[in-house]
């Protein structure tokens, strides 16, 4: 595996990340939603509009009425450009604009690269959108969707062998969902900030199971816009840039299953991915300050906690209960409040994620913040880690 | 058919038609691969172990033991009066690993149990492939 950065490339800096609060905002259309975010990242980071040379969007839902929707934003903002780009990567499709966005800088192709994107989900409801869009996604459609899937079925099967496998606990999902909501009401872009109990979770009602509704992520609204630069250039943006120092990517070649039986725990995607990432940042697991995982239902924060090698297979939950993912303990997870807590509007969630990493490490996360964070991970998948984008980032201060 | 469940009809096509056929006559068939000889599924039209083409239809026992499985209560809008049901992940004897509907009352499944395939009805004349707890005693079990 390469060691070290990339020869021949520059280095990539962060000098502005902003998220709309998420939650549910009803009929308000997508440009409505994500153009004022915009303003705001570019107006944090001392740029006009017309100093961006790039943008990467995410590619909007197919209930987006307005299609090509990037020309649209273009024109809005009269914003001539030399490369606009729209992503779609199911669940990483913020991962997969962002990795797009630090490629264009790296590379030279341009210098102030804007990564936007903004995922309405809420004004559809959920058994519409099982039916039209996430049903047909996550699986095979002549071989696995006739069964009445849903994105869930896979996770909660990944859960059943969690307990099985592991001698895990229902409370130890429970005691995840308990922690981010705690993380989320320090978060002003969370969504969901009331107190919750490990028994108001295993009190709520059943989903897929043996995962139950506050396991579960709401189906969210949200918008984000990150601005990215040469590392060189950080200094004419910001004090406190953040550097992007490794990355990793990893497609496992299926979808869902694998047909040779083994175990289903193993997702070989996500040591592939994170190994290449710590490898280039030229750090361990050990090292991580602070990671925010993309993890949509509680079980798979576990899971891809252990896959990071965070912490030793089958030990995530019980780390859990003993509160070392939370804010004070020695590896905090989803300080943002997660997938369940701050919200899940799953295009650009991968992009939610990576502006926590960013506030945590220009110490501007206030009452959530982790002391002297210094590096942060972040992840994306897809499927039931079919494929999982993983980047580590560094306080540039 | 009024409640959507035709969207979600497998496709059967003259390639994946022997499939379906056999799954509504009680055979449930894999592919395997003539030049590298690996047996996989689904039974799709390239060998994806050696993107051979030369491929033949396998009969498979029909029985396997069941790995994982779940019981989905909020689900696509067409499926809605169906819940709840049980889906889950069967290892079947050959060495296969399939996703499908698991009949019978999530109460009484257990991960390794052994199960058996019986074909059914989804719409429209389709069968689709299920799983039930095997009533014939087999020396595995």
């Amino acid at each position: 595996m390469r060691q070290g950065q990339p020869v021949g490339l520059r280095r990539v800096a962060m000098v502005g990340a902003v998220g709309l609060r998420v939650g549910t905002y009803g009929a308000t259309p997508e440009h409505e939603l994500l153009v004022p975010v915009l303003a705001e990242a570019l107006r944090r980071a001392r740029l006009s509009h017309r100093d961006v040379d790039g943008m990467v969007f995410t590619h909007p839902r197919p209930y987006c009425r307005q299609r090509y929707f990037s020309t649209h934003i273009q024109s809005y903002l009269r914003t001539p450009m030399s490369f606009v780009l729209e992503v779609v990567g199911n669940g990483m499709t913020g991962g997969q604009a962002f990795r797009q966005a630090a490629d264009a800088v790296a590379s030279g192709r341009v210098d102030v690269c804007v990564v936007l994107g903004v995922s309405r989900e809420s004004h559809v409801p959920t058994a519409e959108h099982m039916a039209e869009t996430s049903s047909k996604a996550v699986g095979d459609v002549d071989f696995h969707t006739p069964f009445g899937i849903n994105p869930l079925t896979w996770l909660a099967l990944a859960a059943q062998r969690y307990l099985v496998d592991y001698g895990g606990s229902t409370e130890m999902f429970a005691e995840v969902a308990v922690k981010n909501r705690r993380h989320a009401a320090l978060n002003p872009l969370a969504h969901l900030v009331n107190p919750l109990t490990r028994a108001d979770v295993l009190g709520s009602r059943l989903i897929a199971d043996p995962l139950r509704l506050l396991d579960c992520p709401p189906r969210d609204d949200g918008a984000v816009a990150i601005v990215l630069v040469p590392e060189e250039r950080a200094g004419e943006f910001t004090d406190r840039p953040v550097l992007l120092k490794g990355y990793g990517e990893y497609h496992s070649g299926t979808h869902m299953l694998n047909d040779r039986p083994g175990n289903l725990l193993a997702f070989p995607a996500i040591e592939r991915a994170s190994s290449a990432a710590y490898a280039m940042a030229g750090v361990t697991a050990a090292d991580i300050d602070v990671a925010e995982i993309y993890a949509p239902t509680t079980n798979m924060e576990l899971i891809v906690a252990e896959g990071l090698g965070l912490f030793p297979k089958g030990r995530a939950g019980a780390a859990t209960l003993d509160g070392e993912t939370a804010l004070d303990g020695h590896v905090p997870i989803c300080t943002s409040g997660g997938c369940q807590s701050r919200g899940h509007p799953p295009l650009v969630t991968p992009l939610y994620n990576i502006v926590e990493v960013f506030q945590q490490l220009r110490d501007e996360a206030d009452r959530r913040q982790v002391p002297n964070a210094r590096l942060a991970l972040t992840t994306s998948e897809l499927g039931l880690m079919d494929a999982i984008l993983v980047e580590i980032f560094e306080s540039g201060d | 058919m009024s409640d959507g469940i035709e969207a979600f009809l497998p496709r059967i096509t003259d390639d994946s038609r022997p499939f379906w056929d056999g799954i509504k006559e009680g055979r449930f068939q894999a592919r395997r691969c003539r030049p590298c000889g690996e047996l996989y599924f689904p039974p799709h039209m390239i060998c994806p172990f050696c993107f051979g083409n030369e491929l033949q239809w396998v009969t498979l026992c029909g029985h396997g033991t069941l790995y994982a499985f779940t019981r989905m209560w909020a689900v696509p809008k067409p499926f809605r009066s169906r819940v709840p049901y049980v889906v889950g992940v069967v290892d079947l004897d050959e060495g296969l690993r399939v996703f499908a509907k698991i009949q019978g009352a999530y109460e009484d499944l257990t991960i390794g149990a052994r199960v058996e395939f019986v074909p059914e009805l989804l719409a429209a004349e389709v069968y689709l492939f299920t799983f039930r707890r095997s009533v014939v005693k087999d020396e595995r079990a």
